[in-house]
């Protein structure tokens, strides 16, 4: 456990640094490019994509990122009116309306990538938690990533001033950060594939809340911590006209409507995990081996990610 | 009941599994495009980037130093610089297709950048330099992010062509799914062109 705890704290450390520091735009020149002549002539494979993609033509999610990402669109566009239009005449209304777009914009960007969704979904597979404690976990993380992100928020607009000095200092370091992340992820995944897999003496109907047990505040932090892009860019946009006070208001907002999508996603994950055990028990014979079978499912997903960004990160 | 919950699974998995935190769309932009012409075939792109109102902010805080609401000389340059440059290591997020290779674009010309209604725009030009002759040829043309950290959307209505004259042209948008991007879930709008020089 003590190996683990250790391994935990080092992720949370590597991971939340390579994440701040792999927010690249492609707008901004990373400062080893800043010369103009040397970002002109750095080499493209754009025929090897081509190949690559050519063969691919089946997508399932296609309407729904594009659906989302025009709704978080529209969300911004109104966010910004909204907040220009009570910075200009004080509206009451336009200020409740800030925050309640706030709070949808926190559901529909953690719908994006990341926000620890992968991670939350392998908890509930490797724990069987009650569902209030299911929610409490999702909030938790969402509330460290969303301050954590309002943090880096207050660096920007106190240090570095703009985006573009933020995201210029970036990159150097983030590839091969990003490896030493991703590996360590893929070692926790291994250690509770081990656990998972070791046999355990034990009845199927008690004692399975101890099995795969993941230290729980170190979980929370090592996932939450990674700053939230959508916080920071709120954050900063509503600082830069002059609203830094509702700006950090807002963030209460977000962490209310990323926690629903947080929480939905591990309730799916835990219920899977249920629906399984419930086919499962009716089989009593069979029932040690899924109960396992779906702990190592869990482990066995954060072997599988860790070592496909990997791949992806040396790629 | 399990099919049921088995596509509600595939859906969270899919949610989950994307978790490269860095490609989310963060910069909302509206592209006008426009394809010159010359004598001897496609000439020009002419490209404009219309930046949502955050990201707007977010360049003007930078480098409209002076808050006039214009980029002088120095400060578009070193916009250009800064926050445009860079933009040919992802080939202007231009993807134009003849004879199944896509172009590559080193270098962008005409680059400028005003402010208009609180709002950043910036247009520049590619160069394309296909000769057509009296024979059919067909080209593909999009505009996306590889990486998805920005989500670009064209204005099918003002998409256009300039010096068409001596040329029939025909063209289509939809989706091109030979080209999806994004963990190949995302299929780009394309511009499916047939271009002939008239005799």
């Amino acid at each position: 456990m003590l190996k683990f705890q250790i391994i935990s704290i080092l992720t949370f450390f590597i991971t939340s640094i390579n994440q701040v520091y792999s927010q690249q735009n492609p707008f901004f020149t990373p400062n080893e490019l800043k010369d103009s002549v040397q970002v002109e002539k750095l080499e493209k494979n754009s025929d090897q994509r081509l190949e690559k993609r050519r063969n691919f033509k089946f997508s399932v999610f296609n309407k729904f990122i594009k659906q989302n990402a025009r709704l978080q669109r529209k969300i911004k566009d109104k966010f910004s009116t909204l907040a220009k239009s009570y910075n200009n005449s004080g509206s009451v209304k336009a200020l409740v309306m800030v925050f309640f777009l706030s709070f949808l914009y926190g559901i529909f960007h953690s719908l994006g990538p990341g926000h620890g969704k992968v991670f939350i979904f392998s908890y509930m597979l490797t724990e069987n938690p009650k569902i209030i404690k299911a929610i409490y976990i999702s909030y938790l993380i969402a509330t460290v990533h969303a301050i954590s992100g309002m943090i880096v928020s207050l660096i920007i607009i106190y240090s570095l001033k703009t985006f573009s000095a933020a995201s210029a200092s970036i990159i150097n370091a983030s590839d091969f950060i990003s490896q030493i992340s991703f590996a360590l992820i893929t070692s926790i995944g291994i250690y509770l594939l081990i656990k998972a897999i070791r046999p355990k003496k034990h009845s199927h109907s008690h004692d399975h809340n101890k099995l795969n047990k993941l230290p729980f505040i170190p979980f929370i932090l090592s996932v939450g911590i990674v700053p939230c892009p959508g916080t920071v860019i709120i954050v900063t946009f509503l600082a830069s006209i002059g609203l830094l006070s509702v700006g950090l208001f807002s963030v209460f907002f977000i962490i209310l409507g990323m926690g629903i999508t947080i929480s939905v996603i591990g309730l799916i994950s835990l219920f899977s995990k249920r629906f399984v055990h419930k086919i499962a028990s009716l089989k009593l014979k069979n029932y040690d081996i899924i109960y396992r079978g779906v702990s190592i499912v869990g482990a066995s997903l954060l072997v599988f990610f860790g070592i496909l960004f990997l791949i992806g990160s040396l790629g | 009941m399990i099919k049921t919950w088995l596509k509600i699974l595939l859906f969270a998995s899919m949610l989950c599994l994307s978790s490269k935190v860095k490609s989310h769309p963060h910069v909302f932009v509206d592209v006008d495009m426009a394809i010159e012409f010359n004598d001897d075939g496609l000439y020009k792109l002419h490209i404009s980037f219309y930046f949502d109102d955050m990201f707007s902010e977010n360049l003007k805080l930078g480098f409209d130093k002076n808050k006039n609401r214009v980029f002088d000389p120095d400060e578009l340059e070193e916009l250009r610089l800064n926050a445009f440059s860079n933009l040919a290591n992802y080939n202007y997020f231009i993807h134009f297709i003849y004879k199944e290779k896509e172009m590559e674009f080193s270098k962008a010309s005409g680059f400028n950048a005003i402010i208009k209604d609180g709002k950043v725009i910036y247009s520049f030009e590619l160069d394309i330099d296909l000769p057509v002759n009296n024979s059919e040829e067909k080209y593909r043309l999009a505009c996306y992010d590889d990486s998805y950290y920005v989500d670009l959307l064209l204005n099918k209505e003002n998409f256009k062509f300039l010096n068409k004259e001596g040329y029939t042209l025909s063209y289509k948008i939809e989706e091109d799914k030979s080209q999806a991007y994004y963990f190949e879930q995302l299929y780009p709008e394309c511009i499916f062109l047939s271009v002939k020089k008239e005799l």
